[in-house]
């Protein structure tokens, strides 16, 4: 029995690998789609209209004083993310790539207008922002640490920098939000550090001349008593002006990798399993056309039993799939080292997990093609049921670039599978949720599924 | 004699849409010999294929059984089906495949494996003559060498018991007469007992030692030939191509009182014809039909009836299926 489940499971797997078309459909595809995407979003490519980013902000840094002087660096975050709130701070003219002129904001002085793309909505705790992100509310959610300042501050007496943390919150199903928040705050980091030292440096410079200049350091010293003394430090946030260069330290694991990669992780793990869905249906739908062909009933006259030709038909589907999804996990990691020019495992260093996560996957998304299948009364009815199905699952998963409120996202299979892969790059191992759910729809599905078919194809 | 297939009170009935059942056989018995060739012989229609499709194990007969050497298809399903080898009608290959791969994906799901599943392989292939083409997919075969596929697969585990189902049909002569002689070959050099249907007679003429005549799911007529012929006794058959009124009775009687003659049919002509002029087919039974001939075309004649063309047949397989069930085989 066994060699004849092992032969129409290679056949099967033959025929779906040499099939042309079909290799269209299952790679070059989807490869196209992530590859387009992640360029328009995330790489070289830029322009187009960018969808708005609903963000929820949380400022905890509570400062530090900087040589008499009170700074608060999350006010830069707020003055990026939010330009029209109360607290925003203005840094002066300088600091116009990083601030909006509000009346021109499409002039061609360097300065963008972020409110058309981000629109920020600030919260008081960080509990707030996440429960709005769960909820569907907010998309991502940024929140500064308290101890932000105090530990990138350096000064005379402090020349080393601390660790702290930006958390971004991001909803899975919103891979291109949380893309472009995480770009940008990876760049005032990387900005805040190196102004950070910059900051350090004009201090110095002004403590050695107030040494050799009297007048000087009497004019600076009177002016720190009377509270006058406000120098304009936003040029320090200018990457053109930093004098020093710093290795820039991870807020988030996730920010170690481009945006082109993280929008590759999640929109190419969902156009993966998006076009697997198809595979899996079409693989199935190959008894229909061995029967009209009639090789079903050829090898039906062979001695072996009936169940051994399904368990072969769905073990060759179930490897089709898996090979799939794993061969366009490999190629998105080989598309992202030539982009970067660097190569690059995208999936993050838990192969173990990253590999169960697809097997995982192949049995959800073979369990659905069964159960597509089994469900339609005929291969025609089942041909226009499963792309409506894909489709609507793939839109909830968030494959389009589009999302729709997390509870909905829920159902969809992409959305568990993407949300594992996401993590698993972020270097976060906590999928057992993830897992689960995909294991047991997948298994019921495909329980159900099998029974249905094996009735409909008197196998 | 040993039976290599003994069916007993075969039947198939079908639902219909309507609720209604039809009964595409009907109770057949059914013995067919170790290594001879039998024939079984229908109308397109007749059951032919549902009868092999249930000796076969491809149907569940609704009622009855058959057994395949001694094992019975229905409860020793595998044991049976390792006896059999199975050529289907249509060409049942993967055309995305080559001919070496069809033949080893099906001889491997006949338990066939290893250095003698190849060794196999290549006697088949040397058997069928597609040695050189062994490596080229089968969708760039001609109608004739996917045919001969289609009889290698069947043959590749040495069957005891080789099921033909009308393996000639929608090919030109030269292959038909190629499949035919490959079918003399199995009985003839490895001594295989093949099952053959066919709605040509001229086919079941040649092949089968044994013929079984099927009509409307029933087994009409059974025996070797000699023993169907003189079902008809010594009746030859003349067939007028004739220009006559589709109400002609008056002739027929007239013609059925002529000397030796025993029956007149009368086929109007179709409408479907592409004939200038649409001709009937006028078919008289007749000892002696030489003999009878001018006084029946001097009837005709009389008759006012043109005679486009004459044939006199001596008794054959078609005269048996049209004394039997009053139409043509190919009706």
């Amino acid at each position: 029995m066994w060699n004849a489940v092992r032969a129409i499971a290679q056949k099967d797997i033959y025929t779906t690998f040499t099939d042309r078309s079909l290799l269209l459909i299952m790679f070059v595809t989807p490869l196209l789609l992530s590859t387009i995407i992640g360029l328009a979003f995330g790489g070289i490519g830029g322009g187009g209209d960018l969808p708005v980013t609903q963000l929820a902000l949380v400022n905890q840094d509570a400062g530090a004083e900087l040589n008499g002087t009170q700074v608060a660096y999350g006010d830069i975050f707020v003055n990026v993310f939010s330009p029209s709130s109360d607290d925003a701070v203005p840094t002066g003219a300088v600091c116009q790539l990083l601030i909006p002129d509000p009346n021109n904001a499409s002039a061609d002085t360097g300065a963008f207008d972020i409110t058309k793309l981000i629109k920020t909505t600030r919260y008081d705790t960080p509990e707030a922002a996440r429960a709005a992100v769960d909820a569907g509310e907010q998309q991502v959610a940024l929140i500064i640490a308290a101890d932000l300042t105090q530990q990138l501050q350096i000064s005379a007496d402090s020349t080393t920098l601390g660790q702290t943390q930006v958390e971004i919150y991001g909803s899975p199903a919103y891979p291109v939000s949380v893309s472009i928040v995480q770009s940008i705050t990876r760049s005032i980091s990387s900005q805040i550090a190196n102004g950070s030292v910059t900051i350090a440096a004009t201090i110095q410079s002004l403590i050695q001349r107030a040494q050799i200049d009297p007048i000087f350091g009497l004019r600076w010293a009177a002016e720190q008593a009377a509270g006058t003394f406000r120098p304009d430090f936003g040029c320090g946030f200018i990457p053109d002006l930093s004098i020093v260069s710093i290795e820039r330290e991870a807020l988030n694991a996730a920010q170690t990798q481009s945006a082109f990669a993280q929008i590759l992780i999640s929109i190419g793990s969902g156009q993966a399993v998006f076009f697997a869905l198809f595979t899996a249906q079409l693989g199935l739908l190959s008894i229909y056309d061995e029967q009209k062909q009639g090789t079903l009933a050829r090898i039906m006259a062979a001695p072996i039993p009936r169940a051994s030709i399904l368990i072969g038909k769905l073990a060759g589907n179930f490897f089709s799939v898996l090979s799939q999804v794993l061969i366009l996990l490999m190629a998105l990691t080989v598309i992202v080292s030539i982009v970067e020019g660097e190569p690059q495992f995208i999936w993050g260093s838990n192969l173990p997990l990253v590999l169960l996560t697809t097997v995982v996957l192949a049995i959800s998304v073979a369990g659905i093609g069964v159960f597509i299948v089994g469900l339609a009364r005929t291969p025609e009815q089942a041909r226009i049921m499963g792309p409506v199905v894909n489709s609507t699952l793939a839109a909830l998963g968030g494959v389009f670039g589009f999302s729709l409120p997390l509870f909905a996202s829920q159902f969809s299979p992409i959305y568990w599978g993407t949300n594992a892969f996401t993590k698993l790059a972020q270097g976060n191992p906590d999928i057992g949720l993830n897992l689960i759910i995909l294991l047991v729809q997948g298994s019921v599905m495909f329980i159900i599924g099998t029974w249905l078919f094996s009735r409909r194809t008197d196998l | 004699m040993q039976v290599m297939v003994d069916a007993k009170k075969l039947v198939k009935t079908y639902n219909r849409a309507d609720g209604t059942k039809v009964q595409a056989v009907k109770g057949i018995d059914l013995q067919i010999y170790k290594g001879e060739i039998f024939g079984l012989l229908g109308p397109n229609g007749a059951g032919k294929t549902t009868t092999i499709s249930m000796i076969s194990g491809l149907l569940a007969p609704s009622s009855g059984d058959a057994t395949i050497g001694s094992y019975s298809i229905t409860r020793q399903p595998i044991e049976a089906k390792r006896l059999m080898g199975y050529v289907p009608q249509e060409i049942a290959l993967y055309p995305e495949l080559s001919a070496r791969q069809n033949l080893e994906f099906f001889g491997k799901l006949y338990g066939l494996g290893g250095k003698d599943l190849s060794r196999r392989v290549d006697e088949v292939l040397d058997f069928i003559d597609l040695t050189e083409r062994q490596k080229d997919r089968i969708d760039t075969f001609s109608g004739g060498m996917k045919r001969r596929v289609n009889i290698g697969v069947g043959l590749l585990h040495r069957p005891q018991l080789l099921y033909m189902d009308e393996p000639t049909v929608g090919i030109d002569p030269q292959n038909r007469r190629r499949v035919l002689d490959t079918v003399k070959r199995l009985r003839d050099e490895y001594k295989m007992t093949v099952l053959y249907t066919t709605h040509l007679m001229e086919e079941a003429e040649e092949l089968s030692d044994r013929v079984g005549i099927i009509d409307h799911g029933e087994i009409i007529a059974l025996g070797d030939q000699n023993q169907l012929k003189q079902q008809v006794g010594e009746e030859d058959r003349l067939i007028f191509r004739v220009d006559m009124p589709n109400s002609a009775d008056g002739l027929l009687q007239k013609l059925q009182q002529v000397e030796g003659v025993t029956r007149a049919l009368y086929d109007a002509p179709q409408a479907s014809e592409k004939d200038e002029k649409p001709v009937g087919k006028l078919t008289l039974f007749a000892k002696r039909g030489r003999r009878a001939l001018p006084h029946l075309i001097r009837e005709i004649n009389d008759a006012g009836i043109e005679i486009a063309s004459v044939e006199v047949r001596e008794p054959d397989l078609e005269a048996v299926f049209l004394h039997l069930t009053g139409r043509a085989l190919r009706d």
